[in-house]
């Protein structure tokens, strides 16, 4: 186990600064001047010397790189070009919290709804509920998130006035309660959830017929005289439910990109929101430190779940 | 005594499946040869959104000819907002004065444009690395993989901003962006077709007879993944539409003037509660798009699993 963490580890360390450092490309030949617009009416010549100097403007790139990620390494991220020009861990701490709110709701909708729907396809052995099980995931799985999120938006708040269209009530400003805050947050939460329920489904369905189909502990099952309702309640989803790990993993950056759309559809506050305005006003510290941020999230992620298929699974951890 | 006989029964004759049908030689026609090839894609899941998507092409590249319609920028500014049903403009018009149904055809145009583009250029540099990712198995393709496991890590929506941004909002920008956060999909997709392909006997002896790395990914590996490829090809192109969608939303695709069917839904969000189809009528121009897309590839790979 430990080893096959150890062995993980470089290539981890290789995908985040790959991450980062293309991430610093591109911020790096993004077009518009950072100092006069750091300087704004106050400027001068000596001024701009100075900031240039200050920020490591006149130092070549690759330098320039190395800095930023000492600066990131030991928690000092700088500070947003942008007015009021705050600290970029204190942006990206003050958005964690709608993120995150918003994946743990989308991946628990997402994940009952899928394993529900699938075993309800496999289970009830009915070619027309497995083939409109089917259909809805593939419907589902047409509609941009955004445009779900519009028309579900359309329908509730606006036709049927029963969520509130704005996705974000912070749980400690004014007026604000964690209770308040999870009525607000939950209906984005599930509008993501819909957005990825189908992936993890299929997988999970693929899975639970390739186990009644071929694994010998079914036949047994079976042999013995358990119904077929019972194998694949009491056997099949639980030794199943390992490849469920797998697909959230995979699905965890599509999951991300999701995440991105549905803050700016509710106006959510979050990290997505942070990285499209980073990007969009050329703001490179806070672009950079978020970005890294979320890419070291999905490594991490990926290798817990390594790590916990490893523990649930005898067959792969003695062959790692 | 001899008993009475039975009528022995005639064997039944074999229903007429496309299998028992005289197979057409060639010498009665290139057509009907073709039309016999083709018997195992009439099927309804095949045909129907096939036929959809048929008719979403012609609806955007011949429909504005055909309808004789305005240009999607022309409209009247007195005629803002008019209710679909109006003389002149069947689906109504938007804050401009603009007509929605000019709209959805000349941004139906843009929409498979630039999905087209984006999957072609995703399909093009991502089976060339996946293919010398799986042949040169020592060096290059370790640093390959590495470097597209970077681009999978990466959320794409993300990679498309920051490009979208960098580049400034356009149709060839979008294309790039898109196109370039596809290319990990196909790598990975044609990686793991050529290492299945590579140890096989054929590509063993072209190697020991001296052909050279490009000849046999070309002639031989090439071949034989295509048919994997091209179906992840319609899965991809089903992405690269919402993609553009999404970016064309946040104001990072394609820029106004030239309508898509992602910044109709975009620019007109504000008419949600009072001209809600500026909204519908894309997504649903998008949805069914996008469903018959996925529907054909389901079509294609349920064929090939069944093969």
């Amino acid at each position: 186990m430990l080893r096959m963490i150890l062995r993980r580890l470089p290539q981890m360390l290789i995908v985040v600064l790959g991450v980062s450092f293309l991430t610093y490309s591109i911020m790096y030949v993004l077009p518009g001047d950072v100092v006069s617009t750091l300087l704004g009416d106050n400027y001068t010549p000596e001024a701009a010397a100075k900031l240039t100097k200050e920020l490591n403007l006149d130092q070549p790139f690759l330098t320039r790189y190395v800095t930023w990620l000492g600066g990131f390494v030991t928690g000092n991220g700088g500070s947003s070009l942008v007015p009021p020009h705050q600290q970029v861990w204190d942006l990206v701490g003050k958005s964690l919290l709608p993120t995150l709110e918003l994946l743990v709701i989308a991946e628990v909708f997402a994940i009952l709804v899928a394993v529900i729907l699938a075993v309800i396809s496999v289970a009830s052995r009915s070619r027309m509920v497995d083939r409109t099980i089917q259909a809805v995931a593939l419907a589902s799985n047409s509609i941009p998130g955004f445009v779900l999120g519009l028309l579900l938006i359309m329908l509730f708040a606006v036709q049927l006035r029963l969520v509130s269209p704005r996705g974000w009530v912070s749980p400690f400003g004014p007026g604000g309660s964690w209770a308040e805050n999870i009525s607000h947050i939950l209906f984005p939460g599930i509008v993501l959830g819909i957005f990825t329920f189908p992936v993890i489904m299929r997988v999970f369905r693929a899975e639970l017929v390739e186990q009644l189909d071929n694994e010998d502990y079914v036949t047994l099952a079976r042999l013995k005289g358990l119904s077929g309702t019972r194998v694949i309640f009491t056997h099949v989803v639980r030794n199943s439910s390992f490849g469920l790990l797998t697909v959230v993993g995979i699905n965890l950056a599509r999951l991300i990109g999701g995440a991105v759309i549905i803050e700016a559809v509710f106006a959510i506050p979050g990290i997505g929101t942070l990285i499209k305005d980073a990007v969009v006003s050329h703001d490179t510290p806070t672009a950079l430190v978020t970005v890294t941020v979320v890419a070291i999230f999905v490594v991490v992620m990926n290798l817990i779940i390594d790590v916990l298929y490893a523990v649930l699974d005898p067959r792969v951890r003695d062959a790692a | 005594m001899t008993a009475p006989t039975k009528t022995p029964i005639a064997p039944r004759p074999l229903p007429r499946s496309p299998e028992t049908r005289a197979i057409p030689v060639r010498s009665q026609g290139a057509l009907r040869l073709w039309w016999y090839r083709q018997r195992r894609f009439r099927r309804p899941g095949v045909v129907i959104p096939g036929a959809v998507l048929l008719f979403m092409v012609l609806f955007s590249f011949l429909g504005p000819i055909v309808l004789n319609s305005p240009p999607p920028g022309t409209g009247n500014l007195s005629d803002y907002m008019l209710p679909m049903g109006s003389p002149g403009h069947p689906l109504g018009t938007n804050a401009f004065g603009n007509d929605t149904l000019s709209q959805l055809m000349y941004g139906g145009r843009t929409t498979l444009t630039v999905a087209v583009a984006a999957t072609a250029l995703g399909l093009v540099v991502g089976t060339v690395l996946g293919m010398i990712a799986g042949y040169f198995q020592t060096i290059a393709g370790p640093i390959i993989m590495r470097v597209l496991d970077i681009i999978f890590a990466f959320p794409d929506i993300i990679l498309a901003i920051a490009i979208a941004a960098y580049l400034g909002p356009s149709m060839i920008n979008a294309i790039w962006a898109i196109g370039f956060f596809s290319i990990a999909g196909f790598g990975r997709i044609s990686r793991a077709q050529s290492l299945r392909v590579v140890p096989m006997d054929f590509v063993v002896a072209a190697r020991s007879s001296g052909s050279s790395a490009p000849h046999i990914l070309l002639t031989h590996v090439w071949p034989n993944i295509a048919g994997r490829v091209f179906a992840y090809a319609l899965v991809g192109f089903g992405y690269a539409m919402m993609a553009e969608a999404a970016l064309s939303y946040l104001g990072l695709g394609v820029p106004l003037p030239t309508p898509s069917w992602g910044n109709i839904i975009g620019s007109n969000q504000a008419y949600i509660s009072t001209a809600p189809q500026l909204l519908y009528l894309p997504a649903i121009c998008m949805f069914a798009t996008i469903a018959c897309v996925n529907l054909f590839a389901d079509a294609i790979q349920e064929k090939r699993a069944s093969d």
